[in-house]
């Protein structure tokens, strides 16, 4: 198994958007929507074929 | 929300006087001790009374037996026979037990006898053990502060000498967290060390029973006893095995977490660091790149996964489960399969590139938590120039074991400028328990704890071992 150790990480950098004004005990259907809305975006930032170092070309 | 309902003693009879006899622990000694400390600590859900915890002791085993009487109490998520297991919540308040959790009944074999069922947050949800059904348990040092949680009610029992040793469960740090914040050792298991049977679930892929006490020594004995042996392993180690020590302790450290803590934890962190060093520990200085991001996925996972477990009791019966675990559940519930999906390789790829980087390094050293105990009612911790939430910055580091399934201790290290304990974690390698337990018990020699709370209900000093 490979890893690359570049963009992945790095692109999710310092970014803690848990930390960016979304309360973590949310209880407001508001506050968690934007609470799980955070918690994915941030998740979305990672790209596990890089990570897991595969390829870029899809083709042949 | 209305009064807490008060504890329940489980047998006949009622608690009559008594203290620790002829240097050893005694059940009546230990029913007193949870009866004096309750109205400060709130530490227990439900008790055992003297005639209950006596009958499962006597006859009692062999004084050779590695915990021959030992005072333990349970986190009310773990089964006892014959008492409920809440898990903190309303829904099981009268669910009973009818036989032992496995660990439970690897300390019993042991030698060890049951004392009561200490409290937590609401399923284990949470890291205050302020719970909406059964009261707040409060820090022995200071009972204005929180004891930290989720297994809150186990710490402060320990810390207070109301008995020698507890079982909890730790999933995002809940054993780890209200060690450092009451001043003892708090211990992870390895995910899978230890058997799960007999507990409620919060987040299975990461739950895991764990044990306190007060000293490695203690932690470790109680290891010995509810680890998963192979199939050809001949019963409990003795005591007093040797530790091995062929070469130095190498301490893996990276300095840029402390960016992530207060000053006093940090000065503390230092310090230990320091310690160690001059006592001949190699320090390697170490980069956990992925520290800055692995904590989404955690959340993720954490939150995910107790909405599956937990679903049906959410849509039949709302109206018994607080606000705040309501919430979170339905939060979890808004996760979609490909959130998940990629949280777990997140998970597969992070725990492979941590383990890799530990290299050589037999524990890596973090603090337990970013910051010391605070009153009850904080919500937020300013470090540095930022205010930061707390329900983020408790798992922190403790966070770090969970996703990755490793081993983790939390040690007390040091006291905050207003007199409050300080904890370090030590992080070991998957299923590398034992060593991580030997570097554990050379820095609590090298950095020579030994203050307890300004509040105690019995003499840690005088249950000398059988």
């Amino acid at each position: 198994m490979r890893f690359d150790s570049g963009d992945s990480t790095d692109a999710m950098g310092d970014h803690r958007s848990i930390d960016l004004g979304v309360p973590v005990d949310a209880s407001g259907d508001d506050d968690l929507a934007a609470l799980v809305l955070s918690l994915r975006s941030s998740l979305e930032l990672w790209n596990p074929a890089s990570a897991f170092g595969l390829p870029k070309s899809h083709h042949g | 929300m209305g009064e807490s309902i008060p504890p329940v003693k489980y047998g006949i009879g009622d608690v009559q006087g008594g203290g620790d006899d002829e240097g050893t622990d005694s059940p009546m000694a230990a029913a007193r001790r949870i009866e004096n400390s309750q109205s400060q600590l709130g530490a227990f859900i439900n008790v055992c009374n003297e005639e209950t915890i006596a009958s499962e002791v006597m006859p009692f085993k062999p004084e050779s037996s590695t915990l021959a009487g030992w005072s333990i109490a349970v986190k009310d998520n773990i089964d006892v026979g014959g008492m409920p297991t809440t898990a903190g919540t309303l829904i099981w308040r009268s669910h009973v037990a009818d036989r032992d959790a496995e660990a439970v009944r690897a300390v019993r074999n042991a030698g060890a006898f049951i004392v009561g069922k200490t409290n937590m947050d609401e399923l284990g949800w949470g890291g205050l053990t302020d719970n909406p059904h059964y009261g707040r348990t409060n820090n022995p040092w200071d009972l204005s502060t929180f004891v930290g949680g989720s297994s809150g009610g186990s710490a402060a029992a320990v810390a207070s000498r109301v008995c020698r040793a507890a079982l909890g469960t730790d999933t995002g740090g809940s054993v780890r967290l209200p060690a450092s914040f009451t001043g003892i050792v708090g211990y992870r298991p390895s995910w899978g060390g230890v058997s799960a049977e007999g507990v409620r679930a919060l987040a299975p892929s990461m739950d895991v029973v764990g044990a306190l006490a007060t000293s490695v020594q203690d932690v470790d004995l109680i290891r010995d006893a509810i680890r998963r042996r192979p199939l050809t392993s001949k019963g409990v180690l003795s005591p007093n095995k040797e530790r091995a020590n062929e070469r130095e302790y190498v301490i893996g450290f990276d300095p840029s977490f402390l960016d992530f803590a207060t000053n006093d934890v940090a000065r503390v962190t230092e310090q230990a660091i320091t310690s160690a060093a001059n006592a001949g520990c190699i320090v390697q200085e170490v980069r956990v790149k992925e520290f800055s991001t692995y904590l989404e996925p955690w959340m993720i996972l954490h939150m995910a996964e107790p909405a599956e477990l937990y679903s049906a009791m959410l849509q039949e019966s709302p109206h018994l489960l607080s606000a705040d675990v309501k919430g979170r559940l339905r939060a979890g519930q808004a996760f979609t399969s490909g959130d998940l999906r990629r949280a777990m390789l997140y998970r597969s790829w992070f725990s492979a590139r941590f383990f890799e980087l530990l290299g050589e390094v037999d524990a890596l050293l973090t603090p337990t938590v970013p910051f010391g105990a605070v009153p009850h009612g904080t919500r937020h911790i300013q470090i540095g120039q930022e205010e930061h939430d707390i329900f983020a910055l408790l798992p922190r580091f403790t966070g770090l074991a969970s996703i990755s399934g490793a081993p983790a201790i939390s040690l007390p290290a040091g006291l905050s400028t207003v007199g409050l304990p300080i904890g370090i974690q030590l992080i070991g390698k998957l299923n590398r328990d034992q060593r991580l337990l030997d570097v554990a018990h050379r820095i609590e020699g090298i950095l020579g704890w030994s203050i307890q709370p300004r509040i105690v209900f019995g003499d840690r000093r005088s249950w000398n071992d059988r």
